[in-house]
């Protein structure tokens, strides 16, 4: 059996991981490159006696040092050595698409061609000759339609055909003028003298021509003086006597070479103004009705996500409670309750907590898949831009932020879909600020209980857009310092809508919500076995617990544990923002999950923790808190909104930002804001009120 | 140590004469305009090449919002970005 690696390369749009599903089926796995958030697919088949890997490069236009995902696309290339290169292209926009092509034919790869979308240019009237245009780019053409499985088994012939042949040295290079293609070799014969073993694996050519383009990653790698300096004289030379920087002739000669080689071998036979799109577009992005519309397919994402959800999640909850009492009941006498009690409370609400919420997961990204596959996403990064401008943010941060108002754990999982880097890190710091499903369900609890009918509504109210307000005033101070600089210059590509393929759908759903059961659950699992120890030991020597009565003895249990020790210990700093230790206890545990406030709250009252059974721990704190009860209620929930985002949060943040650096900055970020913030209420509160 | 001159080359100088040179973002919706020049640094001006924007190109305007976003065609395909950048390129 023989092994080969083929990589896939092509612009965004183009169909390219349709070609890559269709060639791999599910035989997929996803991570991401090291050190960069940039995403890798791998993927293999078995054809013909070869056994073969796919790597789906990132999608890119070109192959310069401009974006990482070039960087790391090319990288590829040089530094893993695919056996062939596949360039996807939208052929129903193929002159764009081959400007990749040129690059990849420059750094002198085996290449193969995936004319995709051809059933679309034949609609359109476009007649390729592929014998001549795979002869004039001296690769292997094939006619494919990725999402109706169309010319697979082409494909892999075609890319089989290229491996077992010999390599020839190119024909027809591509000519950059005689002026500059003469600078090209004189560079390049200096370059392959050089002795530099770190250059040998890179084409001295290729070299050349990135030396002349000011390619700022290899101007780093080349050393040698004679070099650099005949490089900088080639690039003066050439703007003196054709009055443009090199690097910008190269790029027009290119478009120059595609023009003449499709100009030969392309026909159009159908004269075509306005198509199918541009019709929806009118529409969709019309001045009036495009903001309403987005609105609205918004709010049909969040009640497919939310309220189609919340029917299986019900299911799991009831699943994860029959467990429970399935492991209550069947338990083997009365040995080793300490253990029974971990399983139950522990693992079991744990990983229950979790789990619970993958059929929301699923929904969600079904959903973001179809607005993107479609193409819709693009008209709704156009739309939101202007409003998300004046604060700071791109467009397409609004759809992330909207997806907060559920759970932040799947709104930092979206913020994938912004490309600019600054603009994802400062996104995904405020999205906690979103007041999540978590948070609704501790409003839930202390507005009825601190405030009077009359003022509930409001609250709840105030207290959402408090915290919108609050991630306004954070993006803008984020920009202004740590993430610092012009908000990069929006340039985007609107792909003709087109409709998406169930399979295409399924993979992409089925591999988000399986990223998130990973890394949510395993870490969640461990901090709620730590939490469990931490709430039920140590406990008080069983003599000190005489004569006092349940709920005394309740309460000294909590007080002896590490988690009550902590409440204790925290409770002079938090005094000045109205809290006692019992609060504390509940701010500490709700780290793991927000949801556990009310669990602890209610632990520490004594009363059932089944969240059903609120109204009773309404009571109890009705009754505690007396003194200033709306001020301690209100800087309760002001605590909540701002302070640290719960465990799974705060590891998606690390999963998405690629470092603990940025999690800890959110963490503690938030929790001193919040504790300020509240700090601030509180005193000034009681300055009012006294 | 390297001198370095700048000279205006004859190219240079009959764009600076040619007629009816604007900034892309005054024209209308629906006209037909040729890119003559891109006043962009390095990286953007990469950025709008390798999605087919280059002096040279015949370009649509599809949507000119008069603040906002700004919506081309070019060749096949359609782009949609800022008024920064519509600002920076000048057409004819």
């Amino acid at each position: 059996m023989n092994k080969i690696t083929v990589a896939l390369a092509g612009n965004p749009n183009c169909g390219k991981t349709t070609v890559f599903n269709m060639l791999t089926g599910a035989r997929q796995h996803v991570a991401n490159y090291p050190g960069v958030t940039v995403e890798r697919k791998d993927g293999f088949c078995v054809y013909k006696n070869y056994n073969i890997r796919f790597v789906d490069l990132p999608g890119t236009y070109s192959l310069t040092a401009y974006s990482v995902e070039e960087i790391v696309a090319r990288n590829f290339i040089i530094d893993e050595h695919p056996d062939v290169v596949v360039d996807v292209i939208d052929s129903s926009n193929i002159e764009r698409n081959l400007y990749l092509t040129t690059q990849l034919i420059e750094m002198d790869v085996p290449l193969v061609l995936a004319f995709n979308m051809s059933d679309v240019a034949r609609h359109n009237g476009l007649v390729f000759n592929i014998e001549a245009m795979s002869g004039l780019l001296e690769a292997e053409i094939v006619l494919t339609v990725g999402s109706k499985c169309d010319g697979g088994n082409e494909l892999l012939d075609a890319i089989l055909r290229t491996v077992e042949k010999q390599k020839n040295t190119r024909r027809h290079k591509i000519s950059y003028g005689s002026e500059i293609n003469e600078k090209v070799s004189q560079l390049s014969r200096l370059i392959a003298k050089l002795e530099d073993k770190k250059l040998k694996k890179y084409n001295s050519d290729w070299l050349a021509i990135k030396l002349l383009e000011q390619d700022k990653q290899i101007a780093e790698k080349i050393e040698n003086e004679e070099v650099k300096l005949k490089a900088s004289e080639s690039i003066i030379d050439v703007k003196k006597i054709l009055g443009d920087e090199p690097e910008v002739i190269i790029a027009d000669r290119r478009y120059g070479f595609i023009s003449g080689a499709c100009q030969e071998t392309i026909k159009k036979t159908v004269e075509f103004r306005h198509s199918f799109s541009d019709t929806i577009d009118s529409v969709l992005t019309n001045q009036v009705i495009g903001l309403p519309i987005f609105l609205f397919l918004m709010f049909i994402t969040f009640q497919i996500t939310f309220t189609l959800g919340s029917y299986p999640m019900e299911w799991l909850e009831n699943f994860f409670d029959w467990l429970c009492k399935v492991t209550i009941n069947y338990w083997p006498g009365d040995n080793m309750l300490w253990l029974r009690s971990l399983l139950v409370e522990g693992v079991i609400r744990g990983v229950g907590g979790v789990v619970m919420f993958l059929p929301n997961i699923l929904l969600l990204f079904a959903s973001i898949a179809i607005l993107e596959a479609t193409g819709y996403m693009a008209r709704a990064a156009f739309i939101m831009d202007r409003i998300m401008h004046k604060i700071g943010l791109h467009g397409k941060s609004f759809i992330p932020m909207i997806i907060g108002f559920g759970c932040s754990v799947p709104a930092i999982m979206a913020t994938r879909i912004l490309e600019n880097r600054r603009n994802r890190l400062t996104t995904i710091m405020v999205i906690p600020l979103m007041s999540c499903g978590a948070r609704f369900a501790i409003y839930g609890l202390l507005i009825p209980a601190f405030f009077q009918l009359k003022w509930q509504g409001t609250m709840f109210w105030l207290i959402y857009v408090i915290g919108i307000i609050i991630a306004i005033i954070c993006v803008k101070l984020l920009r202004l310092t740590v993430f610092k600089g012009e908000t990069v210059p929006f340039v985007m590509e609107l792909p003709p809508y087109r409709m998406p393929t169930f399979k295409a759908l399924g993979i992409y759903t089925w591999q988000r919500g399986w990223m998130y059961l990973k890394k949510a659950g395993t870490v969640i699992l461990l901090v709620s076995i730590v939490l469990w120890f931490a709430k039920t030991y140590p406990k008080p020597a069983p003599q000190s617990l005489q004569g006092f009565n349940a709920q005394q003895v309740h309460e000294m249990n909590l007080s002896s544990s590490v988690i009550g020790r902590i409440g204790k210990a925290i409770e002079p700093a938090i005094k000045p923002l109205g809290f006692d230790w019992k609060i504390g206890t509940a701010l500490v545990g709700s780290i793991a999950a927000k949801e556990l406030f009310i669990t602890q709250m209610a632990i520490v009252y004594a009363v059932e923790s089944d969240v059903e059974q609120s109204h009773n721990l309404r009571y109890h704190l009705q009754e505690a808190y007396t003194e200033h009860r709306a001020l301690t209620g209100f800087c309760i929930m002001l605590f909540c909104l701002i302070s640290s985002p719960c465990i799974a949060t705060v590891v998606m943040t690390k999963h998405e930002t690629g470092s603990w650096g940025w999690a800890m900055f959110q963490f503690f970020g938030l929790t001193i804001l919040a504790y300020i913030v509240t700090l601030i209420v509180y005193q000034v509160g009681i300055l009012f009120a006294g | 140590m390297i001198l370095s001159v700048i000279i205006i080359t004859p190219m240079e100088s009959e764009v600076l004469k040619m007629k009816d040179v604007k900034s892309l973002s005054l024209v209308k919706d629906g006209e037909v305009v040729k890119i003559v020049s891109i006043a962009a640094g390095g990286g953007l001006n990469n950025q709008l090449r390798a999605m087919g924007l280059l002096p040279g190109v015949e370009i649509v305007v599809v949507n000119n919002r008069n603040s906002g976003a700004f919506i081309v065609k070019v060749k096949e395909s359609k782009l949609v970005f800022g008024r920064g950048i519509a600002n920076k390129i000048m057409v004819s």
